[in-house]
């Protein structure tokens, strides 16, 4: 993701509504798709989105620039999409695979399938870096850890996915 | 340098992490001789290609929502304090008029 113009995250921090609307149009998607990959969930991917843009609205003055806008604003959809989970006592059901087509419909389900025998600690990580790009210092300000402990989760990520994957082989 | 060693070093280097000189070195001595390592290596990247290729579910177009929120949110005054001024009566002199 690319960072904000430096002009229009100023005039958004002073309370420009049309700069702020800016920041909006930028990382509106993004946001939605790292809320929906949280909440599996469309409704509640709409709600986690609305409240991100509102609690950014309301404490941009503060963002010192201590990490990258981007990592400041996924920090704050993860905490409100925590916060919705938790509101609505929501379980997400991750068994069902995205609708679509792959070159290789099989791998899809098995990525799935395998995101699903990962802790939610381990999964948010691999997320945040393999399918959003992050690197590990912008993970590490999004989720509140650090680099060192982030790189241990991406590897034992992936260690548990493949093992998953592998019983998934064998079961077959 | 054992499989977990091997395997953390491969996880980090898979994504864009510097290894030093020497770390990178006994990570490629491992792999030489280690089938495990390098199934894991092919593995992490099976599995990024699937991560990174997923079919990305229909984003929808909330701008004027959040826009119409954050407008609403603008108008509120910032403190939800009334501040009341009192009115004080004029200050009088203690001391006795001479």
């Amino acid at each position: 993701m690319n960072d904000p113009d430096p002009r229009t995250l100023t005039r958004a921090r002073e309370g420009d509504l049309g700069a702020f609307e800016d920041l909006v149009r930028q990382y509106q998607a993004d946001v939605w798709r790292f809320a929906y990959h949280f909440t599996r969930d469309r409704s509640l991917a709409d709600d986690v989105t609305q409240e991100a843009f509102l609690r950014a609205f309301r404490f941009l003055r503060g963002f010192r620039g201590d990490s990258k806008f981007t990592s400041w604003l996924f920090r704050i959809a993860r905490n409100c999409a925590m916060d919705q989970i938790k509101a609505r006592n929501v379980y997400v059901e991750r068994v069902t695979p995205i609708a679509g087509t792959t070159t290789d419909p099989q791998a899809r389900v098995e990525l799935h399938a395998a995101l699903d025998a990962v802790s939610a600690e381990h999964r948010d990580p691999f997320m945040l870096v393999e399918v959003f790009g992050l690197s590990y210092q912008e993970a590490a300000d999004v989720l509140g850890v650090r680099v060192g402990t982030i790189k241990s989760r991406m590897h034992r990520a992936r260690r548990a996915m493949m093992d998953a994957l592998a019983v998934e082989e064998e079961a077959r | 340098m054992n499989h977990e060693q091997a395997e953390r070093l491969l996880s980090a280097r898979i994504d864009g992490e510097r290894l030093s000189t020497r770390a990178s070195a006994s990570l490629e001595q491992h792999l030489a001789t280690c089938a495990e390592c390098r199934a894991f290596e092919r593995g992490a990247y099976r599995l990024r290609e699937a991560a990174r290729f997923q079919v990305a579910p229909a984003v929808p177009d909330l701008v004027d929502q959040i826009m119409s929120a954050v407008g609403a949110e603008s108008e509120r005054p910032r403190s939800g304090l009334r501040v009341v001024r009192l009115a004080r009566p004029p200050r009088r002199s203690i001391l006795p008029r001479l």
